[in-house]
């Protein structure tokens, strides 16, 4: 018999120990999905899941504090994330936070992470649908990957041949960095530079100097931008000069209107005179129509012109003739006289 | 009655033996809701069945849990996801190994010891005996039976998951410097309802069907010492096989309740 109480007294134990692991295992894990304790309801909608499953760890700042409880269509492309989260974060999540989808790790169970917002927001009520943000999944990142991976190819390609380029010598690279003569050019170059960008500091300074000077209404361009009365002033000068050019211009337009129509009216006398001589029959029309009549008078005035010459000689001769070379003198005397 | 494991390849035989324990297992339910029940020999089963395994069952699942743990612990290094072992050794142990490798030892231990217990005393004549002093052979000796085991074995599969846990945090322990609320916090944060709740409802299948067709090879044991033998191992057998079936149907049906 006591043997038989020893062996039941093992049993309790042995169902003792196994019932209260199965319970231990039960609160454990119930714990880890928010079965027990307060807890508050938030919600987030999303066009793509990303494998998102009922029960899946909600984050807030890398730390789990709830699960995900229902996720719901909306509508063809829109998905409702129901999540279940403890009551003690409560305080610290804003109307502004943003919940993304994303992984544990790279090959990691789907979650839910929620960025917590700046603050200033009230605290999200019993509900509340915060924003959501798309983060790329493992898919697009793998293939952004691949395409990085291109270029570093390509890169490397690029290099490795710019790199054999300096070793032998091509280019003007190597050049930079071989030449003694260039180094000191570039040397010399970057000290103008530096004088330069000096100067252009200290000239800078004087401008924003100058700049607040105007700004204060100093100097003539300070009195040009900021005096009120200039515009005023200028509006009168423009007006007097207007009506001062008027005056004094009306003279000499008028002036010039009178020379305009005596000059029309030369020019029709003008072109009279040149009708009459081309419709006439006098000299000058003979002389400049009929080329007969035109060579007579050139000869004419070429006899004329030797008569004169020979004239001139004539009387040159009787200036040395005895005759009349007293009459010459006394002549010459009268004139040096009236001189 | 067939008592060797011919049935398996005779379609015919099998037919038969499903259809005899299937009757069986009817008369186990008739018997058992018929007051009044034999609770001292039950409570001694009980112990028989659950106290007296925990040992055996201990020991395996702690082997199994380090061996499981020391075993995958290179691959996962070599995926660099070191960090999920915790997670998946626990995984693997509750949803699967655990109630698994429980039920076949238990088939092994306790199925071949009912298959030769009741097989002896069927081939001696003492079920008879009791039948003749009016006691009620099949209450008494099958019903205790095959409840303890249905009832023992969850226990004993939850003490197998715990032990096999305790053995896998050993070696994440020395090997990777876990410590031990780091990996129970691991273990837990990734064990979900639909992986423990499964797991214990068919360990009860496991322990009822290890318990029956114990039962069933024992009670209708027959050709003298050598029937016993042969209940004992075709209980074994049948019983391994069974429980493989289970556990298939039990994951299918899972997957359908919770989405595996």
């Amino acid at each position: 018999m006591a043997k038989e109480i020893r062996n039941t007294v093992r049993l309790g134990i042995f169902v003792t120990a196994g019932v209260l692991l199965f319970t231990i295992a039960v609160y454990y894990v119930g714990n880890e999905q928010n079965l027990f304790g307060a807890k508050f309801h938030l919600s987030t909608v999303v066009n793509n899941a990303n494998g998102l499953r009922v029960g899946n760890n909600v984050r807030y700042a890398g730390i789990v504090v709830g699960s995900v409880d229902d996720i719901v269509f909306v509508n063809d492309s829109t998905l409702r994330i129901e999540m279940l989260l403890e009551e003690r974060v409560r305080d610290f999540i804003r109307k502004d936070a943003v919940a993304s989808i994303g992984t544990d790790g790279l090959v990691g169970n789907v979650i839910v992470n929620i960025s917590p917002g700046t603050g200033n927001q009230p605290r999200a009520k019993e509900g509340e649908i915060i924003a959501s943000y798309s983060r790329l999944d493992p898919n697009a990142m793998l293939e952004t990957l691949g395409s990085t991976n291109d270029n570093i190819a390509v890169l490397s390609e690029k290099l490795l041949e710019i790199s054999k380029n300096l070793n032998e010598g091509q280019g003007t690279l190597p050049l930079l960095i071989r030449d003694a003569d260039m180094a000191v050019d570039v040397a010399q170059t970057l000290k103008n530079l530096r004088q330069a960008t000096e100067s252009l500091t200290r000239t800078s300074k004087e401008l924003q100097q100058a700049m607040g000077e105007i700004s204060k209404g100093k100097g003539t361009l300070g009195y040009l931008i900021h005096d009120e009365t200039l515009p005023h002033q200028l509006e009168n000068l423009a007006t007097r000069l207007d009506s001062l050019l008027i005056e004094e211009t009306r003279p000499v337009i008028e002036n010039l209107q009178k020379s305009s129509r005596d000059l029309a009216a030369s020019s029709a006398q003008l072109k009279a005179a040149t009708q009459a001589l081309e419709d006439g029959d006098g000299l000058a029309t003979t002389i400049l129509k009929d080329t007969a009549a035109a060579n007579n008078l050139r000869d004419i005035l070429g006899n004329l012109e030797e008569g004169t010459a020979r004239f001139s000689e004539d009387m040159e001769a009787l200036k040395h003739n005895f005759l009349f070379k007293r009459y010459f003198k006394k002549l010459e005397k009268e004139k040096k006289k009236k001189d | 009655m067939p008592t060797s494991l011919n049935f398996i390849t005779n379609g015919k035989a099998f037919f038969d033996e499903t259809g005899r324990i299937s009757l069986f297992a009817a008369r186990f339910f008739r018997e058992v809701v018929k007051p009044p029940l034999e609770w001292r020999e039950l409570l001694k089963q009980c112990y028989v069945v659950g106290y007296q395994s925990l040992l055996l069952v201990g020991v395996t699942g702690f082997i199994i849990g380090l061996v499981f743990d020391i075993q995958t612990r290179p691959t996962m290094i070599d995926f660099g996801a070191e960090g999920y072992m915790p997670a998946m050794v626990s995984i693997a142990i509750v949803r699967e190994i655990g109630p698994i490798i429980t039920a076949l030892i238990c088939a092994g231990k306790i199925g071949s010891s009912i298959g030769a217990e009741l097989g002896s005393m069927k081939v001696t004549e003492q079920i008879d005996a009791m039948e003749v002093s009016g006691t009620n052979p099949f209450k008494f000796l099958v019903v205790t039976r095959i409840l303890a085991v249905t009832l023992m074995l969850p226990l004993l599969v939850i003490m197998a998951d715990t032990v096999g846990l305790f053995g896998a945090f050993l070696v994440e322990n020395l090997k990777g410097d876990v410590t031990f609320s780091l990996y129970f916090n691991k273990v837990f944060n990734n064990i979900v309802f639909g992986d423990l709740i499964p797991s214990t409802l068919k360990s009860f299948f496991f322990g009822f069907a290890i318990g029956l067709i114990g039962c069933y090879k024992g009670y209708n044991a027959e050709k003298g010492t050598a029937g016993v033998g042969a209940a004992a191992n075709v209980a074994v057998v049948i019983a391994s096989l069974l429980l493989f079936v289970l556990d298939l149907i039990a994951v299918l049906v899972t997957d359908i309740f919770y989405d595996l």
